[in-house]
C-alpha cells in the first residue's frame, strides 16, 4: 500500500503544482486585463488569449496526473497494478518534470502576459507579438511534460 | 566641485515589481493613450485665432467653447484624475504622496484667506488626503490639534513666519518646504525608492530655479538659505557661489541642463530657460515608469504627467487669447515626451 501512495503523491504533485502555477499566472494576466477592459472593453478579444495562455500548465499537470492514474490501473478497463518499491519510485519522480517546470513557467508566463496586455493596451496591432512572447516560456512548460510523459510510458510494471 | 552625494537616478534599477498593481498598472496603460500628444501640443501652439484652439480640442477630452468652460473642464479632469489614482492606491502612503501637494495648497488658500477675510471656498481643491471641511475649521478657528501630526506643524510655522515677515509668500515658502519635508518622511517610509529618488531630483531642480531666481531679484544670501529645499543631493553650499562658477562646478548628470540655460539667462535675465528644462528632466524621470509592469510608481508618474497636461493646456490657450508670442509660450510648456 505504501508504494502505491507514493505514485500516487506523484500524480498528486503534478496536479497541484502546475496546477497552482496556472492559477497565479492566470491570475496576474486576468487583473491586468481587467484593469485594461475597465477603460477600454473592445479589447477583450485581444486579451483572451493572453489571460488563458498561463493556464495551459494547469491542463498538462492534469493530463499528466490522469496517465499515471491509467497506467497505475487505478482508473480505466486494467487491472491495479501491484507496484515494487522502485517502481513507486520510478511513477513519482516521473511526475516531477511537468509538476515543477508547470509551476514556475506558468508564473512567469503569468508575467510576460500582464506585460503583454499592458503593450496591447498602449499598441493594440503588436498583441500578436505579445502572444509570442508568451509562448516562449509556454515552450518549457510542453518540454516538461513530454518528458513525464516519455518516463511515465517507459516504466516496466 | 559639486557632486552628488548619492549616485542614484537610474530608476530602472530600482524598481521592484508589485504584483498588487496588475490592475491598476493595466488601467493607467489604458488613459496613458489619451493624453494629448506633442504634435496636439504643437497644433494648439500654432492656433491662429481662438476658434482654432477649440476647434483642435474638440474630440477628445477637452471639447468645449469657450475659455471658463475650459478652465471648469481641466478642474474637473484633475480632480477625476486624483479620485482614480486614490482609488487605485492600495496603501495609505501612496495615497498620501498621490495627495499630500493639494493637501498643502488647501493649506496656502485657507491661511492666505484667514489673514485678508476672503471667501476661497471656490479656489479649494476637494481631492486631498484631508477633509477639506475639517482644515477649514482648523486653520480659521486654530484648532490644530484636529490635524494629523506633521500639518499642523507646518500650518504653525508658517503662521509663525507670516507674523514676522509680514510678507504673503512666507506662506508658502514654508509650505512648500514642509511639502517636500514631508514627502521625504512618507516616502521613506513606505520605502520605494523611486519616490525618495523623485524627491530628491525635485529638491535639486527646484533650488536650482530658487538659485537663478534668487540672483535675477539680487536677494541675499540669509534668503536664499531660508528658501532653499533640504533633502536635495546638491549640497547647499554649492549655492552661495556666483552663478557662473556654480554651473562649472556642478558635476550631475543633470549638470548640462544649468550650462545649457545659463546663455538664456544672460541674455533674458531670466530663469524661465532651466524651469523648462528642468521640468522636462523630470518627466523623463517620470516616464522611465514604462518599464515597470506592476508597481504604484505608474500611478504617480500618471498624475504628474496629466497634472501638466492640463497645465500646459490653460497656459496654452489663455496665452494665446491674451496675445502672448508662440515662442514665450512655448518656453513655459514642458514636453514629457
Amino acid at each position: 500500500m505504501g508504494e502505491l501512495a507514493i505514485a500516487i503523491l506523484g500524480a498528486c504533485l503534478a496536479v497541484t503544482l502546475a496546477g497552482i502555477g496556472s492559477a497565479i499566472g492566470v491570475g496576474l494576466a486576468g487583473q491586468a486585463s481587467a484593469g485594461v477592459m475597465s477603460e477600454d472593453p473592445e479589447k477583450f478579444g485581444r486579451l483572451l488569449i493572453l489571460v488563458g495562455l498561463p493556464g495551459t500548465q494547469g491542463i498538462y499537470g492534469f493530463v499528466a496526473g490522469f496517465l499515471t492514474l491509467m497506467r497505475l490501473g487505478l482508473i480505466g478497463a486494467g487491472d491495479k497494478v501491484v507496484l515494487t518499491f522502485p517502481q513507486a519510485w520510478q511513477v513519482f519522480f516521473a511526475c516531477i518534470p511537468v509538476a515543477l517546470a508547470g509551476l514556475v513557467s506558468a508564473i512567469h508566463q503569468g508575467k510576460v502576459c500582464a506585460a503583454g496586455v499592458e503593450m496591447t493596451a498602449k499598441q493594440p496591432a503588436d498583441s500578436g507579438k505579445a502572444m509570442v512572447m508568451g509562448i516562449f516560456v509556454e515552450l518549457y512548460a510542453v518540454l516538461g511534460f513530454v518528458i513525464t510523459f516519455l518516463l511515465l510510458f517507459s516504466i516496466q510494471f | 566641485m559639486i557632486r552628488l552625494k548619492s549616485t542614484i537616478r537610474n530608476p530602472q534599477s530600482t524598481f521592484v515589481e508589485d504584483k498588487r498593481y496588475a490592475y491598476a498598472t493595466a488601467y493607467i496603460r489604458v488613459l496613458e493613450n489619451k493624453l494629448l500628444s506633442d504634435q496636439i501640443m504643437s497644433q494648439l501652439l500654432e492656433a491662429e485665432d481662438e476658434e482654432s484652439l477649440f476647434r483642435i480640442l474638440q474630440g477628445g477630452e477637452y471639447g468645449v467653447g469657450s475659455v471658463e468652460a475650459l478652465e471648469e473642464k481641466c478642474r474637473e479632469e484633475l480632480i477625476g484624475v486624483i479620485s482614480l489614482v486614490k482609488q487605485l492606491s492600495l496603501e495609505m502612503p501612496l495615497t498620501q504622496l498621490l495627495t499630500m501637494k493639494y493637501d498643502f495648497y488647501n493649506f496656502k488658500v485657507l491661511l492666505k484667506a484667514k489673514y485678508f477675510s476672503k471667501d476661497v471656498e471656490l479656489h479649494l481643491f476637494d481631492c486631498g488626503n484631508l477633509d477639506v471641511k475639517e482644515i477649514k475649521y482648523a486653520v480659521t478657528e486654530g484648532k490644530m490639534r484636529a490635524l494629523p501630526e506633521g500639518f499642523a506643524d507646518a500650518v504653525r510655522k508658517a503662521e509663525t513666519e507670516f507674523e514676522k515677515t509680514e510678507e504673503l509668500s512666507a506662506i508658502d515658502v514654508v509650505l512648500d518646504r514642509e511639502f517636500v519635508n514631508t514627502f521625504y518622511r512618507v516616502s521613506s517610509e513606505y520605502g520605494k525608492r523611486f519616490f525618495i529618488e523623485y524627491l530628491e531630483l525635485f529638491a535639486d531642480l527646484s533650488n536650482i530655479k530658487i538659485f537663478f531666481r534668487v540672483h535675477n531679484q539680487g536677494k541675499d544670501r540669509n534668503f536664499l538659505e531660508r528658501v532653499l529645499f533640504d533633502h536635495g543631493s546638491l549640497d547647499k553650499k554649492a549655492f552661495f557661489k556666483p552663478v557662473e562658477e556654480f554651473a562649472s562646478g556642478l558635476h550631475t548628470d543633470f549638470s548640462h541642463l544649468v550650462r545649457e540655460s545659463l546663455d538664456y539667462w544672460k541674455t533674458d535675465g531670466t530663469s524661465a530657460g532651466f524651469e523648462r528644462l528642468a521640468d522636462e528632466y523630470l518627466f523623463q524621470f517620470l516616464k522611465s515608469t514604462k518599464h515597470i509592469v506592476f508597481g504604484p510608481e505608474v500611478l504617480f508618474a500618471y498624475l504628474m504627467i496629466k497634472e501638466n497636461e492640463l497645465k500646459s493646456i490653460r497656459t496654452i490657450v489663455s496665452g494665446k487669447i491674451n496675445g502672448v508670442p508662440v515662442d514665450m509660450i512655448r518656453e513655459r510648456i514642458p514636453l514629457p515626451s
